[in-house]
C-alpha cells in the first residue's frame, strides 16, 4: 500500500456534527476547511494500492455523510508557495528558498508575478523535483485527475437528463 | 485565560503558527478538538486524534498557508 495525498473540493456546508461524521466515516486522514456557507475543501493522506482506488474511497467516505458531495479533486496547474511547499511535504520558507535558487539552481520561473506572490506551472516544478529532489511526481495523475473530474461532473449533471440522454453518455464514456 | 494545548505536538506547533499569523483557535467540545479561525477564510477543523499527527499538521499549515498568503 502506498500513501496518496491530494485536495478534494466538497459541496455542502460544513457545521460541527458533520465534522464530527467525517470523522466517524473514516476522514480521520483528512484535513477539512469549511463552514456553514460552504463550499469546502479536503487535504487528503489516503492509503491505497493506487491513486485512482484512494480517491474514489476518499470520495466514498465524505459522501457517506447526508449533505456532502464530492464536486472534483483539485488539478491547479498554476501555484503558489503554499501549495508547492504542501505539495514537496516543505516548509513555505524552505521551498521559498529552493524558488530563489539559494539552495539549489535551476528551479523554473514564476509564470505569474503578482504583487500578492507569483505563481509556478505545477508540471515545471514536479519535473523540477523529480530530477532534484528525488521525488517520483506522475505525470500522468495530471490527466488522470482531469478524467476523474470529468466523471464527477457527468454525475453532478446525469440527474438533469433523460434516460436515454444518460444511456447515451454511458456509450460515450464506454466508447475508445 | 490561556487555551490548551492540543495534545499531539507537532499539531500543537502547527496551531502556534496559525497564531503567529493572526489566526485564532476555537475549542470545541471532544471531535473535532477545535477550529482555526484566520481571517476572510473558512474555518479549519481541528481533529484530537488525526490518522497521522504529522500530516495533519502539515495540512493545518497548508490552509494556514493559503489563507494568509
Amino acid at each position: 500500500m502506498n500513501e496518496y495525498s491530494f485536495t478534494l473540493q466538497i459541496d455542502g456546508p460544513l457545521t460541527e456534527e458533520r465534522v464530527r461524521a467525517l470523522y466517524e466515516s473514516g476522514c480521520g486522514d483528512m484535513t477539512f476547511q469549511g463552514d456553514e456557507t460552504g463550499p469546502g475543501s479536503a487535504d487528503v493522506h489516503r492509503e491505497a494500492p493506487n491513486f485512482v482506488d484512494a480517491i474514489l474511497s476518499a470520495v466514498s467516505d465524505i459522501e457517506h455523510v447526508r449533505g456532502l458531495t464530492v464536486h472534483g479533486v483539485e488539478n491547479q496547474e498554476l501555484v503558489g508557495l503554499a501549495d508547492i511547499a504542501w505539495r514537496l511535504d516543505r516548509t513555505v520558507e524552505s521551498s521559498r528558498l529552493l524558488a530563489s535558487g539559494r539552495r539549489r539552481s535551476g528551479f523554473p520561473s514564476p509564470v505569474v508575478r503578482r504583487r500578492r506572490g507569483q505563481l509556478w506551472r505545477w508540471s515545471e516544478v514536479a519535473a523540477w523535483a523529480n530530477e532534484h529532489l528525488d521525488m517520483h511526481f506522475d505525470p500522468h495523475e495530471t490527466d488522470l485527475i482531469a478524467a476523474i473530474n470529468a466523471a464527477l461532473e457527468v454525475r453532478r449533471l446525469a440527474s438533469r437528463l433523460a434516460e436515454r440522454e444518460r444511456r447515451a453518455l454511458r456509450m460515450l464514456a464506454a466508447a475508445g | 485565560m490561556p487555551r490548551p494545548r492540543h495534545p499531539k505536538p507537532e499539531v500543537e506547533q502547527a496551531l502556534q503558527y496559525a497564531e503567529a499569523r493572526g489566526c485564532q483557535i476555537e475549542m470545541s467540545p471532544g471531535h473535532p478538538w477545535g477550529k482555526i479561525r484566520c481571517p476572510g477564510c473558512a474555518l479549519i477543523w481541528i481533529w484530537s486524534t488525526p490518522k497521522n499527527a504529522g500530516n495533519h499538521a502539515k495540512d493545518l499549515r497548508h490552509k494556514v498557508d493559503r489563507c494568509v498568503g
